[in-house]
């Protein structure tokens, strides 16, 4: 179904087959740098989802703005994932094929931790989706899906860590424990104030009915 | 319309964003690379500089001068050899018949025969001269010399003269000449063939 060894046109032309001096990695650098950049705009919309959802960026951001760059990013993100995995086709020492990288478990290198980025990639496509298919599926549907989007992020996040060379390297850990922190605590706050609107709403909704009352 | 001009800032501000982030991200990666190839590419450069100006200064330089010329083979002299053979016969008195016998003999067949007891100075045949030269034609050992005085003979009697030099032994006496070759042998007849009878055939 998927021819291996199989590049696209489009690459094809940007392809050396001998790639010589400080270009011979210019692939395996791409995918590497566009996984990390494909990482961040992941935990920029996750960011931007919690913020709409627990009002942290209000009197600072128009909600609005902020949900229009969120559900920017969201589709942004899938670019980004599709160029990390495309860019790492015609890499002449990993030597992925499109099958390796549409299919789980296909992948010689790294099998699991490649096998997380696509699974990865196809939830973040169904849960971009469903934006727009709202409507159909309902707001509890809709917001159930929506809940896979921290288990994408710790997928994402597992696969940079596992996958990636850079692991190893102080400035990726930090990175990866700077975003993860900052979604961990968005997802708190989103809790807690989700928590506080419950408990504000019983009693800004029992006050008219004592006055009503009274 | 306002609002909506601020969102497109937004998106391609973060797509902006994105593609630098990459890039810097990728040069972060490949600096490591191109600061090698460059440092290698400029040692390579520098070694061929000092390549090329040793190449220029062994090219410049004046060529050495030549020390000793190369030995050229001399032509091989040609040299003349002269090589004169004295013979000197003595003959005695019990070989004087027969030595009468052979000069007799050799009057028949070479009249131009020494007499006994003379010298005689004749050319050597390993005597080499060039061809065309003046050296006169060799002379027959008896003739005089023309227009030399003739002078008697020497008495059978005397002593023969005893050389100064030691000689070589009398061996290279001519050879009595070869006695005259035999008569061919007359002809024999050669048969004249018959003819032969034709036989009869009977009928």
């Amino acid at each position: 179904m998927f021819p291996d060894a199989v590049i696209p046109p489009a690459l094809q032309a940007l392809t050396p087959a001998a790639a010589s001096g400080p270009w011979v990695h210019v692939w395996w650098y791409l995918g590497r740098s566009s996984g990390f950049t494909a990482f961040w705009l992941l935990f920029a919309s996750v960011a931007m989802g919690l913020a709409v959802s627990s009002r942290v960026f209000d009197g600072m951001l128009a909600r609005p703005w902020v949900f229009d760059v969120h559900k920017f990013l969201s589709i942004f993100v899938l670019l980004a994932m599709v160029f990390h995995a495309l860019i790492m086709i015609p890499d002449p020492y990993a030597k992925f094929t499109f099958k390796q990288m549409l299919v789980p478990f296909e992948s010689n290198y790294r099998t699991n931790a490649v096998a997380l980025g696509i699974v990865t990639f196809y939830a973040s496509i169904f849960i971009t989706v469903s934006f727009y298919v709202k409507g159909m599926i309902g707001q509890n549907m809709w917001r159930l899906i929506h809940y896979a989007t921290f288990a994408i992020f710790v997928m994402a996040l597992a696969h940079g860590a596992w996958a990636g060379t850079d692991t190893k390297k102080a400035y990726v850990q930090y990175s990866y424990l700077a975003s993860a922190a900052a979604v961990l605590f968005l997802t708190f706050f989103r809790i807690l104030a989700s928590r506080s609107v419950a408990k504000r709403t019983p009693k800004l909704a029992a006050v008219p009915a004592t006055a009503k009352a009274a | 319309m306002q609002l909506m001009t601020k969102f497109w800032k937004t998106k391609l501000l973060t797509v902006a964003c994105s593609v630098v982030l990459t890039a810097l991200i990728w040069s972060a990666f490949a600096w490591p690379d191109i600061s090698a190839s460059r440092a290698a590419s400029a040692k390579k450069q520098q070694d061929d500089y000092a390549a090329a100006l040793q190449f220029l200064a062994a090219v410049s330089a004046p060529p050495p001068a030549p020390t000793t010329a190369p030995p050229t083979p001399e032509p091989p002299q040609q040299t003349i050899i002269r090589q004169v053979v004295v013979v000197t016969k003595y003959v005695n008195t019990d070989t004087q018949a027969l030595a009468a016998t052979d000069d007799a003999v050799v009057a028949d067949s070479a009249p131009a025969a020494s007499a006994p007891g003379t010298t005689t100075q004749q050319p050597s045949p390993s005597k080499s001269s060039k061809p065309g030269a003046s050296d006169p034609a060799p002379r027959a050992p008896s003739q005089p010399a023309p227009g030399a005085p003739e002078l008697p003979p020497p008495p059978a009697s005397a002593p023969p003269p005893k050389p100064a030099d030691p000689a070589p032994p009398p061996t290279a006496a001519p050879p009595p000449p070869a006695a005259p070759p035999p008569a061919p042998p007359p002809p024999r007849p050669t048969p004249v063939p018959q003819p032969t009878p034709i036989p009869s055939t009977g009928s």
